[in-house]
């Protein structure tokens, strides 16, 4: 099966969950109780990753449920671990429909996870992370900017600078920026979104500002930002909906690329150039390309890695996976970073890939901070060339080849043998399941 | 069945309005000095297979030298001239082992990038194109400080 049947089996999951948060949530059923469920919440552009996670899981036997409550954002999200919160609903994989469905809880139950792109400084009223819970990192995400699909082709790329003028003023008076110059259709999010936050800390903008809602609150000494405040599917859709019509060419808004590039038949992705770069460069290394190979060389600036949390043990040491309290929590957190070995069944490389993230190991540049400087970065096992592989890059280093054993590597390090990452595009959630064994010639 | 999040998102929603009109005083960044001056002459070029300027590693606003990137036949985007001047932080030493991590990763630390503007303006990789935003578009910028927004 091909890559593209992969991405079209993840978009079918996100569209079920667009219809059924559209409907308010009328057709909710009751969250599943056999099994282990896990309570967690955090941002929407997560949502495709954490529906891959939720899929695998929900396939174990017993199976393990995901139930993620995204009804904040971010730093709600977060708020609502350490505060802590309970929930009463939330989205969970149903396998059946083979589609994130929301679901509702026959009683309240405890956040034990959360996710969001940016560190908790980055909140609102919170300075550092909270005592007694660890931050644990996982795959990089990207923040795109997009366009409605059938926007005219001259509009390729964005720079810092324009995404100020378009966001500081939102299109109301002189500093308009051709053609984005009709405020309703220029979407944004909440303040307390990652995106939100990221674009605040790229441009100085107050996340205040960016986050004006529509119409406008009327103060008087302050010029309006009469944009659109959507969530992140409702800025995809509402983006499409622009596809066709006169307002195709004044659209834009910004989406995590989980989100982006699920619905790249709809949305077009533009490149960015940040402040003292020369040239503006997509995610990937062209525009219809899904490999981040500028992503992972540092050339693209927007990114982040995701960031779970969790409760730690009374006193212990907050940065071991191996002291998260929930023992549940502790295996998911633990299999995305690692630290804990994954089950049959679960793949968290492919779950990462196919929500369009990249995992550490297929990075070249890191960062220690949101949006800090970014340095050169060997992972010691590397999985670049399988990713290159997964990702279908079209040019992949000469070194980047399969193979069964280090000898047939002249890098001498075949590593990941085992069920070929064309099974990949398997239904989500379902295990590998490729013709053979096969590993990838990695650089180390 | 009211969960404690519902009740304090409806808190929150009351508590964020008072906190939007004190946002406004922050100040803009004016850290924009840098920022190129945007040529307007624009021509076909794919950033894998354009060569460098090979005059040596230059900052994000050295001179355009790009001109014998005029010929590549299978351009994607069309770029302004000085969008070549990218460093060669990112070019493969010789003799470096091609690898996943081109040069990046390899052991002559003169074959990575160092700073900020290395990072950015780095040779592009095989394949990558890129596209540039001319900033002369935005209304009344210079280059230099971007307008306050209050």
């Amino acid at each position: 099966m091909s890559r593209s049947f992969g991405r079209r089996a993840a978009v079918g999951g996100l569209g079920a969950f667009a219809l059924l948060a559209l409907s308010g949530q009328a057709y909710a059923v009751t969250c599943p109780s056999t099994g282990t469920s896990i309570y967690g919440a955090g941002g929407s552009s997560q949502e495709t990753l954490i529906a891959q996670y939720a899929a695998q899981l929900a396939n174990q036997s017993p199976p393990i449920w995901l139930v993620y409550n995204d009804t904040g954002s971010a730093c709600v999200g977060y708020q609502d671990l350490v505060t802590p919160t309970t929930i009463n609903s939330g989205l969970y994989w149903d396998t059946t429909a083979k589609a994130l469905a929301t679901c509702t809880l026959t009683a309240n139950a405890p956040v034990t996870f959360a996710v969001m792109g940016n560190s908790p400084a980055q909140c609102p009223q919170t300075s550092s992370l909270a005592d007694g819970y660890g931050e644990f990192l996982g795959s990089v995400q990207s923040i795109d900017f997009v366009v409605p699909i059938t926007q005219s082709a001259t509009q390729q790329s964005l720079s810092t600078e324009a995404a100020y003028y378009i966001w500081g003023f939102g299109a109301v008076g002189p500093n308009t920026v051709a053609p984005w110059n009709v405020p309703a259709n220029i979407y944004t999010r909440s303040s307390s979104s990652f995106l939100t936050i990221f674009l605040g800390l790229e441009t100085h903008l107050p996340v205040a500002r960016i986050a004006q809602p529509y119409p406008p609150v009327g103060d008087a000494a302050v010029p309006a930002n009469p944009t659109q405040v959507k969530t992140t599917l409702l800025t995809e859709s509402g983006l499409n909906a622009l596809n066709g019509t006169s307002g195709q060419e004044s659209g834009i808004g910004f989406l995590s690329a989980e989100i982006a590039d699920t619905y790249r038949s709809q949305i077009r992705v533009l490149a960015y150039q940040h402040t003292g770069q020369s040239c503006g460069y997509w995610p990937d290394s062209t525009k219809d390309a899904f490999d981040k190979v500028n992503v992972r060389t540092g050339q693209y600036w927007l990114w982040s890695p995701v960031h779970y949390f969790a409760a730690v043990t009374a006193g212990s040491d907050a940065t071991k996976v191996a002291n998260i309290a929930d023992p549940a929590t502790k295996s998911l957190i633990g299999w995305i970073t690692g630290d804990v070995a994954q089950p049959a069944g679960v793949d968290v490389f492919n779950a990462e890939v196919r929500a369009s993230t990249v995992p550490k190991c297929a990075m070249q540049a890191w960062r220690d901070g949101d949006l800090s400087a970014p340095y050169s970065y060997a992972p010691p096992a590397s999985c670049s060339c399988k990713f290159d592989f997964a990702t279908g890059t079209a040019n992949k280093p000469a070194t980047c080849h399969t193979c069964t054993a280090d000898g047939d590597c002249s890098t001498g390090h075949c590593r990941n043998v085992g069920p070929a990452v064309g099974a990949l595009d398997s239904d989500a959630g379902s295990p590998d399941a490729g013709a053979g064994n096969v590993g990838y010639c990695e650089v180390n | 069945m009211l969960s404690s999040k519902t009740l304090r998102l409806a808190g929150l929603a009351l508590v964020s309005g008072l906190f939007v009109p004190a946002a406004f005083t922050v100040a803009c960044s004016s850290d924009n000095a840098s920022n190129p001056v945007p040529t307007v002459p624009t021509y076909a070029v794919d950033a894998t297979t354009s060569p460098p300027d090979s005059s040596g590693p230059q900052g994000d606003d050295g001179p355009s030298t790009g001109d014998d990137a005029t010929d590549a036949a299978d351009a994607h985007v069309l770029i302004p001239e000085d969008a070549q001047a990218c460093t060669l932080a990112r070019l493969p030493a010789t003799g470096a082992p091609a690898s996943d991590a081109g040069c990046w990763n390899a052991a002559d630390p003169n074959c990575r990038a160092q700073t900020n503007p290395e990072f950015l303006n780095q040779c592009a990789g095989t394949g990558v194109t890129c596209a540039r935003f001319d900033n002369a578009r935005l209304p009344g910028y210079d280059g230099g400080a971007l307008p306050p927004f209050n």
